[in-house]
Parts: structure tokens; sequence; C-alpha cells
């Protein structure tokens, strides 16, 4: 019996998961962590995204919005109360009292961005294509402005900074085992092929008795929970938010990580985030001693147009390595047929 | 009343300034397999997108098992029992054969997020029927050999079948085929042919078969709808529409001495 077929194989591979975190934790430098962070993170929200855009063929550039969403709110929740009567005066009362530990204030952030994508999805989700976009980057910029306004919860432009430094590589490792199993678990399942039956052919679908509505906002709905909670880990390990922390640049990076990877391959969004981050930061060295600042985004966008043309559909396109799967063995039925 | 299966009055579809349908009726009984046939642009697909749900009349009323589906949307119709097949094939071409079956079964089989995401005895259940439901009905559609394969990479005339075997799938009482010979050669169509009259017998279901090939459509149904450019030509069995005058000159034309006695 081979490895991939034993009940033990995903626990074996979360458990080389968390040696890995334990002795890197170890034995590298901050520096590195930092970086090792900025992946997991990043492969959190393509993953998540691969949920809306590769799934069920969404096209969303609002996953900072979702990210931001989660940010602030788990920002406010867990910023010493002591603190925050300085850097918010005016601060509702019962919010300023609130002082949450990291857990409870990153599923409460998701939550928050999950609830707004239910309810701009009713009407966003009716646009296809490019029109779904193009909403989702109007609702990304919203919410952008939104926090600039709101001067009394967020400080406006100039954010929040002296954030609590709290996320660590077993938190990110934590949400990043979570993110995996959640999208494996349906795509695997009937909701997940319901998801890629729109994606594929949404009249069919539909004529199939799969409710389109529901089902995309399902998905949608998903993918902000996991932007909201990435937004969370990401502020607190910056130690810092601002509106301009997710910015449209961010939207098009993690569309770039989900398109390069195979729209529907969940092996393929992390491993494309993972190319990615290392390569922006394998770069920067680079780019400070040519003084060519801008060469990692030249290269990025190479490589992806390289891809574009001979891997149209990405890395893994919309399947999973066949080391991952479970064959199902071929029963030797009767060719009966009619 | 009571074997009547679906039943549409006074239909009127109107696209802008075309009306693509107008003053349509018809009444199907259950277990009959009724043909609809007429020229291109005759009105047939937007008949199908009607009773399916894909798009609603301007005016007019579908019943269909009792109840009023005029406005009703595509999927409630296909869970009371309403399938189709596609004139342009549309199967969900990135994913396996057997994957596009179990699709089908989401409808009635399928568990919400909760159960799927807790690994729920229920949900791994009902995972496990919608395998076991697929791969019987592809066995008896004859493309059990294909499940692993990308529907797309299937050769035309199996991707039909794969089309019908995903409409039984959603376990209809009507189902209506959209030209399913369309593009196929005179051997496969005598093979889909030959599919659908078993399915029809076998599963005692209702067909309402639309196609252009008139002979197929004249050897297996008993009646016989012809629509042209919107409106209903005739109706009858198919020696009562072989010798229609309408009919005959609505695909061959009108004979030239009547022609020029109009002008």
């Amino acid at each position: 019996m081979e490895l991939k077929n034993t009940k033990l194989f995903f626990p074996i591979l979360i458990a080389s998961g968390a040696l890995l975190v334990f002795l890197m934790r170890a034995f590298m430098n901050d520096y590195i962590l930092i970086i090792v962070n900025f992946v997991g993170i990043n492969i959190i929200l393509a993953v998540s995204l691969n949920l809306t855009n590769g799934f069920t063929g969404l096209f969303s550039l609002g996953h900072p919005g979702f990210m931001a969403v989660g940010g602030y709110v788990a920002a406010i929740l867990i910023f010493p109360a002591a603190r925050k009567e300085m850097l918010l005066p005016e601060l509702p009362r019962w919010l300023a009292m609130q002082q949450w530990p990291l857990l409870p204030a990153l599923i409460l952030g998701g939550l928050c961005a999950a609830l707004i994508a239910l309810i701009i999805g009713f009407p966003v989700l009716r646009l296809k294509g490019h029109y779904l976009a193009v909403a989702t980057l109007g609702f990304l910029i919203i919410v952008r402005v939104l926090i600039t306004n709101m001067e009394k919860y967020t400080r406006g432009p100039l954010g929040l900074n002296g954030l609590p430094s709290l996320t660590n590589l077993w938190w990110v490792f934590l949400w990043v085992v979570i993110t995996i199993y959640v999208s494996w678990k349906i795509k695997h399942a009937s909701l997940g092929r319901s998801m890629l039956a729109i994606r594929e052919n949404a009249m069919a679908a539909e004529c199939l008795g799969i409710a389109l509505a529901k089902t995309r906002i399902t998905a949608f709905v998903i993918g902000a929970f996991f932007a909201g909670v990435a937004g969370g880990l990401w502020a607190h390990l910056v130690t810092a938010i601002t509106p301009t922390s997710f910015s449209i640049l961010m939207a098009f990076s993690l569309v770039v990580m989900v398109v390069i990877g195979g729209t529907g391959s969940i092996t393929g969004a992390a491993l494309a985030a993972i190319l990615l981050t290392l390569v922006v930061e394998i770069l920067r060295p680079l780019e400070e001693f040519l003084g060519a600042y801008g060469i990692s985004e030249i290269i990025i966008a190479i490589g992806l147009l390289a891809i574009l043309i001979f891997r149209p559909r990405g890395l893994f396109g919309s399947s999973e390595p066949s080391f991952l799967v479970k064959r199902k063995k071929t029963p030797q039925g009767s060719e009966a047929g009619i | 009343m009571s074997n009547k299966l679906l039943h549409a009055e006074k239909l009127c579809k109107k696209f802008g300034g075309v009306t693509a349908l107008e003053d349509y009726n018809l009444t199907l009984e259950e277990g009959e397999l009724f043909g609809l046939i007429g020229p291109n642009g005759a009105g047939k697909t937007t008949v199908f997108n009607l009773f399916t749900g894909v798009i609603h009349s301007t005016s007019g009323n579908i019943f269909f098992k009792g109840h009023d589906v005029t406005r009703s949307r595509a999927d409630k119709n296909t869970s009371l029992g309403i399938a189709r097949t596609f004139q342009n094939i549309r199967l969900f071409e990135d994913l396996t054969v057997l994957d596009n079956i179990k699709i089908a079964f989401h409808m009635h089989y399928g568990r919400g997020l909760f159960p799927t995401l807790l690994n729920l005895p229920g949900f791994r259940r009902t995972e496990r029927e919608i395998e076991a439901h697929s791969l019987e009905i592809m066995n008896f559609i004859g493309i059990l050999n294909y499940q692993d394969e990308l529907a797309r990479n299937l050769p035309y005339g199996d991707q039909r079948k794969v089309e019908l075997a995903r409409a039984l799938a959603t376990d209809p009482k009507l189902i209506l085929l959209d030209e399913p010979t369309a593009g196929l050669n005179p051997k496969e169509t005598e093979k889909v042919m030959k599919t659908i009259t078993y399915i029809f017998e076998h599963n005692k279901l209702t067909i309402l078969l639309v196609e252009h090939d008139m002979k197929v459509i004249m050897g297996i149904c008993r009646r016989i709808q012809v629509l042209d450019q919107g409106k209903v030509l005739a109706l009858g069995t198919p020696d009562e529409i072989k010798r229609d005058q309408k009919v005959i000159e609505a695909y061959l034309g009108k004979p030239r001495a009547k022609r020029n006695s109009h002008a």
C-alpha cells in the first residue's frame, strides 16, 4: 500500500511542516523568519483567492479589501487599552476597553470580512468576468476611502502603528494548514465540484440544479474570511497598518499567483505564492546593488508572460499533482452500455 | 389533468423588438415522446429555454406537474424534474467525465459547507452514494471507460452521451433534448437515437425532442409540433405532418404558380 493511500498521509505532512517551523525558529535569523512569515501569509491569501477566482471563476480583485477589514478589526481589538486611549481617544468606550488575544481577534476579523462579502456579494456577484473585476476593484477603493475617513476608529491616513508583534511562524503555520485543509476538503467534495461546474459553464450548472447565486456567495464569503484572517496576521507581523497597505498592486499580485499556479489548483496557488514572495525578496539585494529598483517586477512580469504563452492554464492547470490525490481503482465493470 | 405533465399556454417571448415566440401552446402527456421541429430560427431553443427557466417569458404561463413554473429559476425547475441537453454541447470541459456526472447529483445528495469541512459521517456516506450512482449511470449509458478522462478530450458523439447521462442523473420526469444528433454522422445519429429510445422505454420518462432531421423525428415520435417564425404551424401525428400543406411550404417554399398568383 502506498503512503498516499494511508490515513496518515496528511497528518505526516502537517507534522513535517511543524518540524520545519520548529527548526526554522531555532536556527534562522529574524530577517529570514519574517520573510518566511510573509510567504505563509501569501499562501493563505493565494489559496483562499483561488477558492473564489480559481474554483468558482469569480474574477475578484477585492481580496486586499477584505484583508484591510480583517486587519483593522483585529488591530483595534488587540491594541492595548492603555495605548488605545492615546492613539484613538475618540473610540467608543466599550471598544476602547477591549484587549483581545490574537486568535479570537483574527477569527472575528475574518468573520467581519466574511459578513461584508455576504452583503456585497448579492449585488456584485450578478456581474460576470471583467465587470465583476471592476466592481470588486471599486469595493477595494471604497474600503480604503472609508478607512481613511473613519478617523475615530482608524486614525485615518496615519494608520495604526506600534501594534504588538504577535504574529509568529506558529500562528501563520496554523492558518496555512487550516486554509489548505478547507480548500482541499471543499474541492474534493460535492460542494467544490458544484463551484467548478459554475466556472466551467454556468448555464449547464444551473440546468443541473445548482443554485448559482448561493454557491457563488459561499465561495466569495469563504475566500473573504481567510483574507480577513490573513489581514490580521499581516498587521501584527508588520506591526503597523495604514489604508495604503492594501493596494491595487497587491490585488494584482495575488491574482498573478493564482494564474501562475493554475486557476483551481491549491498546490499551484501555494507554490506560486512561495515562488513570487521569494523572488521579490531574493532580488531585493540585487536591486539595491545595481540601483535598478523595480527589476523584480519586470522579472515577475516576464515570467507571467512566459507562463501565459507556454502554459496558459498555469503550472498545474486545475488539478493537484497526482502523488497527493488518492487514485481510485478503475472498476472492472462490464461494458454494458447501450 | 392527471396525466398532464407540462402545460404551456399563450407563451410569448420578445427579445427587444424581435418576437421569438408568439402565442405558443403545448400540452405534454406523461410518458410521451414528443417531437418539435421547425426551420432555423423558428423558436425551438427559445421554447426550451423558457421551459427550463433559463429565460422567462414576456407573457403566458407554464405549468409543470401542476406547479406554476413560469417565473421559476432553472435550478428549481431541475429539482422539480425538468432536465435538458444543449444544442451546442455544454460539458464541464476541464473536469473528468466522472465529475461531470457527479455534479448532477449535487442537487439531491450534496452536503453543505459544515458537514463537508467537519467530514461528518453523513457527508462521507453521500460522497460514496454520489460516486456509486454516477458509475451506475455511466455504465448504463456506456461511457464507463472514460471516467478519468477530461470531458474535452472525448469524441463528439461520446460528449453527447455524457450530456445525456448528466441529464439522466438529475432524476428527471421530463427531458428536453435539443438536437441531440446535431453534428453527428448517420451512424452516430442512429446510435444516439437508439440510446434515446432505450432510455425512454427503460426509465418511463417523458421526452421533448427537438430535431432538424425530419427522418429521425418521424421515426420515433407519435406526436409532432411544427414551429415556424415563432408560431405553431401544425400539430399532429407524423403522417398528418407529412401531408400538411403549410409545413411543406415552410420547409420547401411555396409552389411557383401559387406564389405568382399571390403577387
